[in-house]
């Protein structure tokens, strides 16, 4: 049995890993309100409305009972969220906590962690933070919810997308106090803004540790926090991000014609058929308009990019679309998401979930340009890189005549001569160490290369 | 009750009461120790527990309003057009009816 490194801040019970699949074990001290959970309906209730993850209990003694959750292939982290996905995980919090109210219970914790996306949809995955609701108790996870969704949403809203990635370096959300610090002077005059930032700031911690006497504190009705609730899920729902960038216009602004797009989607489509690629990471898919043709042949699609509005475009087009295989996470590959918590373990790395996904294909499409001239990385360490990804790569080479690649090296000034060695004839050498390359092609008018290569094993 | 407070000291390990102890004591005096460990991998803060009541009578107020000119351009067929898809696109109507 292998416990999760991310399951021991619950006593409630904790996910272990066990003949490959994540199952999780329930304490005593949990049992009491597991039974009044099952019993009042509330697990199906919140499967039937694809809220929660879906389990089946497999084992039940007096020490223990050991559920099978549903498995989720990848987890992505809030931090790797578009805005728009924050925000609907954070109102899916807040609608289950509503729902939960209604039924007499209550999440006993508001961590952004507790929700991750599968198929194309936010879900709840820790089924142990339900219990009973006590009349007239506030919600103990308000504070907690408003560090970890409404702090960085608002911050995002205010001062760009850069915001939330906030739980990155703040894995207990970002303190409210500092929020409110932060935050404009005109966002006092948002009565939700002001009431739950900067007002709730003022009250963090102030009185812990000293006595409140009973008679001061009479509680919060529940309908007063249903009221609280609604009108928080209304403001989040309000709330947008006014953050373009040139990336979230890229395909209506190529350097190439529609004959050399529809040419790279056909290819991009049929080498995935012929590689028989079920699984594919799509890295520096901008808003997946390629990761989606090679969804016509594999069967989930990974697409990440650096640019938030490119993913969060990908994200609300694949929910309109009901495009329920794709995955679209906000990752910048020069600084992908590191293992964060405690031991370093507590949420895994970008790299070591893409390697734990085990893509059948990688996909680096107009990106070698980007990671080699921007960011100074030598082929050598880019094929190696992506030879430890998958078995096969499909990779587009823009030449030094392309007018991208003459932009960046122009910006080089008088730098350029360093660059020498970015040609597509000292590509195909470097790559051919780590790659046997089984396609090669030019894209029609463009002077761009695209590849279909085969990692050596071994 | 500062008798009882000392009491509880005697059962309860005096860290864990030091962390959170005048919260359990004012809320859930009856079944403190039952639910001690379930309360105390988060802190709360009893500041921002009580401030809540506080925060519930600003919402009701938003509440109210954004109803009523929810109601009003409604009405007037007034929307606002957005690109973003919505919390409810993502699941299916008959999902989000309440049970």
């Amino acid at each position: 049995m292998l416990r999760h490194p991310a399951s021991y801040r619950d006593p409630s019970g904790f996910i272990f890993k066990k003949d490959g699949l994540y199952l999780r074990q329930i304490n005593p001290s949990y049992f009491e309100a597991y039974q009044a959970i099952k019993k009042a309906g509330i697990y199906e209730a919140l499967w039937r409305k694809g809220w929660l993850i879906p389990h089946k209990e497999i084992k039940s003694s007096a020490t223990e009972v050991i559920l099978e959750p549903e498995q989720i292939n990848f987890i992505t982290y809030p931090y790797e969220w578009s805005f728009t996905a924050y925000k609907h995980a954070a109102q899916l919090t807040l609608r289950i906590q509503l729902f939960l109210l209604e039924k007499g219970f209550s999440l006993k914790d508001g961590s952004a962690f507790n929700i991750t996306f599968k198929n194309g949809k936010a879900i709840f995955i820790d089924t142990l933070s339900i219990e009973p609701y006590r009349e007239h108790e506030p919600w103990k996870a308000l504070q907690q919810f408003n560090e970890n969704f409404f702090a960085p949403l608002t911050l995002a809203k205010y001062y760009g997308s850069f915001y939330l990635k906030s739980l990155q370096h703040r894995i207990n959300g970002f303190p409210l106090k500092e929020a409110s610090r932060l935050l404009p002077l005109s966002s006092k005059l948002n009565a939700t803004t002001y009431s739950h930032i900067h007002f709730l700031g003022k009250k963090e911690n102030k009185e812990t540790g000293t006595l409140v006497k009973d008679t001061k504190h009479k509680g919060l009705s529940k309908s007063a926090q249903i009221k609280m609730l609604k009108s928080l899920e209304l403001h989040i729902n309000d709330m947008s991000l006014k953050e373009n960038t040139e990336w979230s216009t890229y395909y209506q602004q190529t350097n190439y014609e529609d004959a050399a797009f529809n040419l790279k989607k056909d290819r991009i489509a049929s080498w995935t058929q012929e590689v028989s690629a079920k699984k594919v990471v799509d890295l520096g898919g901008n808003n997946g308009t390629f990761g989606i043709e090679s969804l016509k042949h594999a069967q989930q699609v990974i697409v990440s990019d650096i640019d938030q509005s490119a993913i969060d475009h990908c994200y609300n087009q694949s929910i309109k679309n009901k495009e329920i295989r794709l995955i679209p996470v906000v990752t910048d590959l020069l600084q992908p998401a590191a293992g964060i918590g405690f031991n370093n373990e507590e949420r895994s790395s970008f790299i070591n979930r893409i390697k734990a996904y085990h893509p059948d294909l990688s996909m680096a499409l107009a990106l070698i340009h980007h990671i080699t001239l921007s960011g100074n990385v030598p082929f050598e360490m880019s094929a190696a890189f992506f030879s430890s990804l998958s078995k096969y790569l499909i990779i587009e080479f823009p030449d030094r005549e392309d007018s991208w690649v003459q932009f960046i090296l122009d910006s080089k000034r008088d730098a350029r001569h360093l660059f020498n060695d970015y040609n597509l004839a000292h590509f195909e050498k470097v790559y051919g160490d780590h790659f046997s390359i089984l396609k090669r092609e030019k894209l029609p008018q463009t002077q761009r290369t695209l590849f279909l290569m085969k990692r050596y094993e071994g | 009750m500062l008798s009882r407070k000392r009491n509880l000291k005697t059962i309860i390990p005096q860290t864990a009461f030091q962390y959170e102890g005048s919260f359990f004591y004012c809320s859930f005096r009856k079944d403190y120790l039952a639910i001690m460990n379930v309360l105390l991998y988060i802190d709360p803060s009893i500041g921002m527990m009580i401030a809540q009541a506080a925060v519930a009578v600003f919402a009701g107020i938003v509440l109210f309003y954004k109803t009523v000119i929810g109601k009003i351009k409604s009405f007037l067929g007034i929307s606002k057009k957005t690109d973003a898809s919505s919390f409810d696109d993502m699941y299916e109507e008959q999902d989000l009816k309440d049970e």
